[in-house]
């Protein structure tokens, strides 16, 4: 039998987690040491993966490993990995890896957030190869649920005024500590998950009794059942991909998250909702996706331009980041809803290049807070005096955020736009456009008030530069970044061999869709 | 050598240097030595683009692509990334890479004040600013310039805020990222229009018959690339970024100005030049845009104190008449204006920062009486003034008056071209006035109040200038050569040829110049020069600008806060209230839960008895049926 590579990627930071337990909480560079080599271990086995995939071919699924876990009620563990499961493992190699490396200056308890972390990670890598949709639905709960703790115990909390129309009850919930953070996005992602766990039972239960994602595939579950599902999965796994409305989540639980924290969320688990609207809703309901593109895109095309415009208005470090989060997954959801190859290419490369991006925007969030204690930008200023290797990472980070060829983003919105102009719905590109123009606006002015400008204010003047693990995550991060922006093919090619397959199967359902 | 390889030398020498740079870290602080690698660079641009050239100039039959693809679809080749060499990309080349060469030089001793890393980091950006601009012109397709010319806005963006502790440059930079980033949007759009449509990002004969065949779309599309061509090379209204732009250091102006950033958007129509032929009407538009803006922009120069200024509305203006003759259909006469004026202007702005980096100010009236302290400067400015004014014999003179001809022909096709050819025209003796002016005031009289110090720069000032003045003097005499490269068989150029045309243009350049004499060094002319000061300063910083201004505080700004505060208080509001209200709920059911065991009976009488009154209620409605 072959070595089961996917398990192991799957196992390695579940492993090392379980190895933590049983450690002294005062045992912290061992616990360092512990979860940095199974980030590498598992980086390196996705790296392996996606090398032996682009050569053994295109568009099946490679390393199939299947045991019966509940035969009665047909459950399977059931992992195998195709061109888009190997670019998303990729990427969660990277992030966890530059995520455990920055978490290295953690002081509080360090072990017990690593074994958070990394059952976290674990799940992440589960989701993304499962292929039986309960297995699937089991890993995603793993990745999603820690995040409680990971931001209530670890987090940071910041003050939002009550007003408005829903004062009340702003004054009832505490809005801005991170308890409330922490325990809105728990309640939002759970009603996502009721939604999909509807929609899974619908599924299975007109399927024929499985879960089995290849076999689901093939039946032709009758339009106005996937008329009812396919919403169901859409806001479901939306909720944690951002979809407007339910993304307000987003800005307030990256805001008090700690550093890798945000990193792994607003680079990875925010993914894990917009795969499953490709990967499960779409690729599984093809005659709801088609019903149901138009409302996606539309949908899209708000979040890109709403999540832009209020990143604007924020004068809070952590709040453009998040508010610019939303924005960006907007882009993937409106290349889900192209229905077209270069739409379906681009979303999940925007999935890849917008998780390092925000990765590394958060890292060197993170880098600042930890130094100033500060999140408010009018309080900053020429800080590019005293860090300048922070401050160019983070133009680096805001170019790949407009859109700057020779950057990943770039590659990832061009796709997506072309896509959407290729798509039965052309003036979705429009406001996809001026998305990008008011993101340009907003980052390069953040740019220029927090690092541009006569030095430092008095207080701020001690500040140093990144240190060394600091540094490694950043040239890490940023490295990717480049290099996947210049030559786009290193991820393309790979991805390319999935999205026509699956591609041409939603096609054969539905008429009425452009090619 | 093989044409690949000297293509790859003069794009990729620069790339290499800038990455170096920008990797290891200590090479760039060190300064000196990473000047010395980016001058090095450009250099070996220089060697291999002029070789391209002449191998061009002896055989020009077939052009030499060289691509592979870079985004697939669908396991098929959706846009490619190479290498274009013919006889539009190869003199250009050469333009860029001697303008950024000469520039470099220059800076060399002008940036010595500087200390070692930010130094090294103003070569590392020049490195990829050639880069990005040699990247742009052998581009094989829409794609490839569409990704260069957004590095090119890039490293416009980090030089010009160069001086990034300075509010002022943090400003300017933003504004001309901003400004040309907005009309970027029209090529993006414009882009994937065309790839919709036709299915290639290509410029060639088959893309642009297939395209013309489809009535509206190739109006769109060519109208989406001009509005993109109008940010990039600053035409009105979208100039406003251009003379903001002049807080960067003085040689970045000169690089900026004639042979990279603003030169990028006439290589556009230039390069796509099929496609703008396939949309009649915007071709109009576009020469009507050009003349206005040639005439605007002259005008405004008449009034500035600033000599950087001066020469950024100077460029402004000539970019309209390229733009205007390309408009008109003569690629020959917009593009050979390109390339004379990449020299005469780079070295007007070298010689400009060698005047300032001697009387240490940008404003005329510090100057005066510099030709006494000055003379290889004075020289320079002044032939690159005669150049620019279009003096007969310089440069300038042979490509300013294609345009105007192609204008004049023009007008008989439309009348609508009569606006761009008077436009043109006066232009002609507004030029020669405002840089007549410039010179005197600043070369001539008497010494200014900064100038008793001034003397000339070292051997690295001085070089780059002599090595632009050869091409603006006898530049226009190699218009024949440059029109074989082009392989146009239908227009003709002659050294010796009069027409009417030429001749006013000619006479209007003498009287702008007698003209400057007489208003700067005449008592009498004093008095009128500053009475017209006011109606340019009006012009200036006038409606064009603060119609932008309000459109950013308006769109950007004002109307983000609303979509804020929606965000905040009314969209997570609802979430909020939903929570709160789920707590309240909670509450207020909770008193049912009182634990008395009476209380509990009066609840389960009262269903009893609700139960009876609906099951007789039932009853009777069932039974009336």
């Amino acid at each position: 039998m072959a070595f089961p590579i996917l398990s192991f990627i799957i196992a390695m930071p579940a492993l090392a987690a379980l190895i933590m337990l049983f450690l002294p909480d005062e045992a912290k560079t061992a616990v360092r040491t512990i979860a940095v080599s199974a980030s590498i271990a598992s980086l390196l086995g996705a790296i392996w993966v996606v090398r032996e995939v682009l050569a053994r071919g295109p568009a099946t699924f490679h390393f199939e490993e299947r045991y019966n876990l509940v035969p009665s009620l047909g459950i399977q563990y059931l992992v195998a990995v195709d061109g888009w499961g190997a670019s998303l493992l990729l990427l969660t190699g990277i992030i966890t890896f530059a995520g455990a490396v920055a978490s290295t200056t953690l002081e509080n308890r360090p072990r017990e957030f690593y074994i958070f972390l990394l059952g976290l990670v674990s799940g992440v890598f589960g989701v993304f190869v499962a292929q039986d949709l309960f297995v699937f639905f089991l890993f995603y709960e793993i990745a999603v649920l820690p995040m409680y703790l990971l931001i209530g115990i670890w987090g940071s909390t910041g003050k939002v005024k009550s007003e408005g129309p829903f004062a009340w009850a702003m004054d009832r919930l505490d809005v801005g500590g991170k308890e409330y953070a922490a325990m809105k996005l728990t309640l939002v992602l759970l009603g996502g998950s009721a939604l999909i766990l509807a929609a899974m039972l619908g599924m299975y239960q007109a399927g024929g009794h499985t879960f089995d994602m290849g076999q689901l595939a093939k039946v032709s579950f009758s339009p106005r059942l996937q008329w009812w599902l396919f919403p169901a999965l859409w806001v479901g796994f939306g909720a944690l991909a951002g979809l407007f409305p339910f993304h307000t989540w987003s800005p307030d639980g990256h805001a008090a998250a700690p550093t890798a924290v945000s990193m792994l969320h607003a680079g990875v688990l925010m993914k894990l909702g917009a795969f499953g609207v490709l990967r499960v809703g779409m690729v599984l309901l093809p005659d709801g996706a088609q019903q149901w593109a138009f409302a996606v895109g539309t949908i899209a095309v708000i979040n890109i331009v709403w999540g832009a415009m209020s990143a604007m208005a924020q004068k809070d470090l952590k709040y453009i980041i998040a508010y610019s989060s939303v924005s960006h997954m907007g882009v993937v959801l409106l290349g889900a809803a192209t229905l077209t190859v270069n739409g379906w290419n681009g979303a999940m490369f925007q999935m890849f290049a917008h998780g390092i991006m925000t990765a590394l925007f958060f890292s060197l969030v993170g880098l600042i807070y930890e130094r100033t204690h500060d999140r408010w930008i009018p309080n900053m200023g020429g800080f590019a005096k005293v860090m300048p290797l922070t401050a160019a990472f983070f133009t680096l980070a805001c170019l790949s955020s407009l859109g700057m060829p020779g950057t990943a983003g770039f590659v990832a919105e061009f796709l997506v736009f072309l896509g959407a102009w290729q798509s039965a719905n052309s003036w979705w590109a429009v406001p996809g456009g001026i998305g990008a123009l008011v993101t340009a606006v907003y980052v390069l002015r953040g740019t220029r008030d927090i690092f541009w400008g006569e030095g430092p204010p008095e207080k701020f003047a001690h500040l140093t530069d990144a240190g060394f693990a600091e540094r490694v995550s950043l040239w890490t991060l940023g490295t990717t970044l480049v290099v996947f922006g210049v030559w786009p093919r290193l991820l393309l090619d790979l991805i390319d061999t999935a999205t026509p397959v699956y591609l041409a199967a939603l096609q054969a359902h539905g008429a009425g869709v452009t090619p | 050598m093989r044409t690949l390889d000297l293509a790859l030398i003069s794009v990729f020498a620069p790339l290499i240097i800038a990455v170096l740079l920008i990797i290891v870290a200590p090479l760039r602080r060190a300064g000196r030595a990473a000047a010395a690698l980016s001058v090095g660079g450009a250099f070996a641009s220089v060697f291999a683009s002029v070789a391209l050239t002449l191998a061009r100039l002896a055989d020009n039959r077939v052009p030499e692509i060289f691509e592979t693809t870079w985004l697939p679809e669908a396991g098929k080749s959706a846009a490619t990334i190479g290498l274009q060499i013919d006889g539009i990309s190869a003199p250009m080349l050469a333009v860029v890479s001697i303008v950024a060469f000469c520039v470099q030089v220059f800076s060399l001793e002008y940036m010595a004040d500087e200390n070692d890393e930010d130094y090294g980091r103003y070569f590392t950006w020049h490195s990829l600013f050639l880069f990005s601009m040699q990247a742009l012109v052998v581009a094989p397709n829409i794609l490839q310039l569409f990704c260069a010319w957004e590095l090119v806005g890039l490293c416009s963006y980090l030089l010009i805020g160069f001086y990034y502790k300075k509010p002022s440059a943090a400003r300017a930079a933003l504004k001309a990222f901003w400004v040309t980033k907005f009309a970027d949007l029209g090529l993006l759009i414009g882009l994937i229009v065309q790839y919709a449509a036709v299915g290639t990002f290509g410029w060639d004969a088959e893309t642009v018959a297939k395209l013309g065949a489809l009535g509206v779309v190739p109006v769109a599309v060519a109208a989406l690339y001009f509005l993109a061509v109008m940010g990039k090379s600053a035409q009105f209204p979208l100039h406003v970024w251009l003379p903001d732009a002049m807080e960067g250091p003085t040689p970045v102006s000169a690089l900026l100005h004639a042979a990279t950033m603003v030169a990028a958007g006439v290589y556009l129509i230039v390069r796509a030049y099929p496609i703008f032929q396939a949309a009649p009407q915007v071709m109009v538009a576009m020469s009507v845009i050009g003349g206005v803006t040639a005439v605007f922009a002259a005008i405004v120069a008449i009034g500035q104190n600033d000599i950087k200024r001066v020469l950024a509305y100077s460029t402004c203006s000539q970019l309209g008449y390229m733009v205007a003759a390309l408009g008109a259909g003569s690629l020959f006469g917009g593009y050979f204006h390109l390339g004379t004026h990449a020299f005469f202007k780079a070295m007007l702005f070298l010689s400009a920062g060698s005047v300032i980096h001697a009387v240490h100010s940008n404003d005329l009236s510090h100057m005066g009486g510099l030709s006494k302290k000055m003379k290889w400067t004075t020289l320079t400015f002044s032939v690159g003034s005669l150049a620019l004014a279009g003096f007969p014999g310089l440069s300038g003179f042979f490509s300013k008056d294609q345009i105007l001809e192609s204008l004049w022909e023009g007008t008989h096709r439309d009348p609508l071209f009569w606006i761009p050819f008077l436009a043109c025209l006066a232009t002609v003796g507004i030029t020669a006035y405002y840089m007549s002016r410039v010179v005197f005031l600043a070369f001539f009289g008497k010494l200014g109040e900064h100038a008793h110090h001034a003397h000339e720069g070292g051997i690295a000032m001085r070089l780059p200038l002599l090595i632009l003045l050869v091409p603006t003097v006898i530049g226009g005499l190699f218009g024949g050569q440059f029109l074989g490269l082009l392989a146009l068989p239908e227009v003709e150029f002659h050294l010796t040829h009069v027409t009417p045309v030429g001749v006013v243009a000619l006479v209007l350049a003498f009287g702008g110049i007698g003209l400057g004499y007489v208003l700067n060094m005449t008592p009498a002319g004093a008095g009128l020069a500053s009475a017209t000061a006011p109606v340019a300063a009006f012009i200036e910083y006038g409606a064009v600008d603060r119609f932008w201004l309000g459109a950013y505080n308006l769109l950007m700004m004002a109307l983000s806060r609303v979509f804020a505060w929606l965000d905040r208080y009314v969209v997570d509001g609802m979430l909020n209230g939903i929570g709160a209200g789920a707590l309240t709920a909670g509450e207020w059911l909770r008193r049912f839960q009182t634990g008395r065991a009476t209380d509990y009976v009066y609840v389960v009488m009262l269903g009893v008895v609700g139960l009876t009154i609906w099951s007789q209620f039932a009853a009777l409605v069932g039974g009336s049926r």
